[in-house]
């Protein structure tokens, strides 16, 4: 019980987060913004509401809590790669400016001046 | 050294701290007719620079390592101001024999294709084990990522002409810039051909080579790389 309530706070502040940050980058796209409101709000009511996660088990999916939490770390992948790949970018521009520095002391070592 | 005139051939030689090996590698090829080499020095800790300087060849240098792509860029920027008809990369670790340098020459020399790679895969039973296996995984990756393979994607001896290597662009920075080669010889439509080499390997040789977690990096930098659309 405890740790649900952990893990819903936690999934909860991550959402929030990948909300706002997709929603200023515009990485997402503005069809998975609109399914992280409703994945955070499905994941609220159906905590507070357990006639829905009764509704769930119905409808064949066994634990609708849990259902949450995988959606919730399969989220988390994705929002850890989407850094990586920031960070990959970051990479490739600092490569550039090793490249330049390296270029523009070879033109004056060499006295190249033209580029064929 | 007089940049203006036409240089024929001209090797390229990403190193990084490698001491032990690149006076040889130079003087071997000086021997067999390749004067017109750029040593592309990655932030060397040892003296790989100053030998390479004091033998007369055209050296860059990086401020810090920033590993085999970033060293294969500046190269072909440097490549593009010199403007050779071909260019060759090859190993600073004395891997390459002349006779595949020469091979993969003679390819673009008789116009067989735009670019050129050495397949070190004729030659398994001197190639070890790890090593093989690892050759056979980076080319299913370098399918899976981009849509094109070759029979030793991986190989560190490549020849370009003019066209290919003024169109080729570099964004890698590590030991995946490999695949990403192939992958940009596949986007610009230039012609490849790949010919048999017979690598040489020696201890320190196979010191240098990669681990299983260099590969496993590798791939995750070349998932990276895929995602990041440039």
């Amino acid at each position: 019980m405890l740790l649900k309530i952990i893990l819903t706070i936690l999934f909860s502040i991550l959402i929030l987060r990948l909300v706002v940050q997709f929603a200023k980058s515009r990485i997402g796209g503005i069809h998975f913004f609109f399914f992280l409101c409703i994945w955070s709000g499905a994941m609220f009511f159906t905590w507070q509401y357990p006639a829905l996660e009764a509704l769930g088990e119905r409808l064949g999916l066994r634990q609708v809590t849990n259902l949450i939490i995988y959606a919730g770390l399969i989220l988390a992948v994705y929002y850890v790669f989407v850094s990586a790949v920031k960070f990959y970018k970051i990479e490739q521009d600092i490569n550039k400016l090793v490249t330049k520095d390296a270029i523009n002391e070879f033109k004056r070592k060499y006295n190249i001046t033209d580029e064929h | 050294m007089n940049s203006q005139r036409t240089i024929e051939v001209l090797i390229i030689i990403p190193a990084y701290n490698e001491e032990r090996t690149i006076k040889q590698v130079i003087e071997n090829l000086r021997l067999h007719g390749f004067n017109d080499i750029v040593v592309i020095d990655d932030g060397s800790e040892d003296t790989t620079l100053t030998i390479a300087q004091r033998l007369g060849v055209y050296t860059l240098h990086h401020l810090f390592n920033r590993g085999l792509g970033t060293a294969l860029a500046t190269g072909l920027e440097a490549a593009k101001l010199l403007n050779p008809e071909f260019i060759v990369t090859v190993d600073a670790d004395g891997q390459h024999s002349i006779e595949d340098i020469k091979k993969v020459v003679d390819t673009l020399k008789k116009k067989e294709a735009d670019a050129c790679i050495g397949n070190r895969t004729a030659h398994t039973k001197k190639m070890p084990f790890k090593r093989y296996l690892y050759n056979k995984f980076a080319n299913l990756v370098t399918f899976v990522m981009y849509g094109f393979s070759s029979a030793d994607t991986q190989s560190g001896l490549r020849g370009f002409n003019r066209n290919a290597y003024r169109l080729i662009s570099i964004n890698t920075s590590k030991m995946e810039v490999s695949s990403e080669i192939i992958y940009r010889i596949k986007t610009n439509k230039l012609t490849l051909k790949e010919v048999d080499i017979e690598p040489i390997y020696t201890p320190y040789s196979l010191s240098k080579g990669q681990s299983f977690l260099t590969g496993v990096k590798t791939f995750v930098r070349l998932l990276l790389h895929r995602f990041s659309g440039r």
